[in-house]
């Protein structure tokens, strides 16, 4: 088969991007352990309000400005609803859905989570900055979907 | 007539060995990949902002 020069030298490139991303891929999937978010926990959806620690929603201390955040999503809120964080504190934040699925953003971090009945998600993010953070349910879940969110306030330490 | 068939004829092969400038082509393909990688890296950059 005939190639022109030119189309060798755009197929190279491409070749060599793939190679390229699936070797990026690799590594970090197998070398580094990322995965995509997801816990692997599950639970029964009938149960949360019973099982630890959905049981009792809420921020917990577990270290040195290092905090456990339990949240409890059904249609069409997150419990708890007041969140209060100090700033620079890591957060690992644990969740669960009641009913359907639903989403849990935080608006303008990397905390974007799939929350889907019978499964436990879970994130660690760090809140460098004061403020209020807005957290959405980003998977429509019904008919109230656009009222469910709830407020995450990050006071100065 | 048939002299000039022959004659065409010819003209088509020497048409068909001749390379087309693909210069062209290969611009167009090297833009779409500087549009890929600079959208990777702004993706890439917003992750970083966001930590
Ligand atoms: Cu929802």
């Amino acid at each position: 088969m005939h190639l022109h020069r030119l189309e060798k030298v755009w197929l190279l490139i491409g070749i060599g991007t793939l190679v390229m991303f699936l070797t990026i891929v690799g590594i970090s999937a197998f070398a580094q352990g990322h995965h995509p978010p997801s816990d692997l926990t599950t639970l029964d959806p009938q149960k949360v309000d019973t099982t630890e620690p959905f049981n009792q929603p809420g921020l917990k201390k577990i270290g040195d400005n290092e905090y456990e955040l339990v949240i409890v999503s059904q249609a069409f809120a997150f419990m708890p609803n007041d969140i209060k964080i100090p700033e620079g504190a890591k957060v690992h934040i644990i969740v669960t859905s009641k009913d359907v699925v639903h989403g849990l953003e935080i608006v303008g971090t990397n905390v974007n989570m799939m929350v889907t009945p019978g499964h436990v998600n879970s994130l660690t993010h760090t809140f460098h900055k004061p403020g209020s953070y807005l957290i959405i349910c980003n998977e429509y879940c019904g008919t109230g979907h656009q009222m469910m969110s709830t407020k995450i306030e990050v006071t100065k330490a | 007539m048939a002299k000039e068939f022959i004659s065409d004829k010819k003209e088509q092969e020497i048409a068909q060995k001749k390379e087309y400038s693909l210069f062209g082509t290969f611009l167009s393909v090297l833009m779409l990949a500087l549009f890929l990688i600079l959208s990777w890296f702004g993706v890439y950059y917003l992750f970083i902002q966001r930590l």
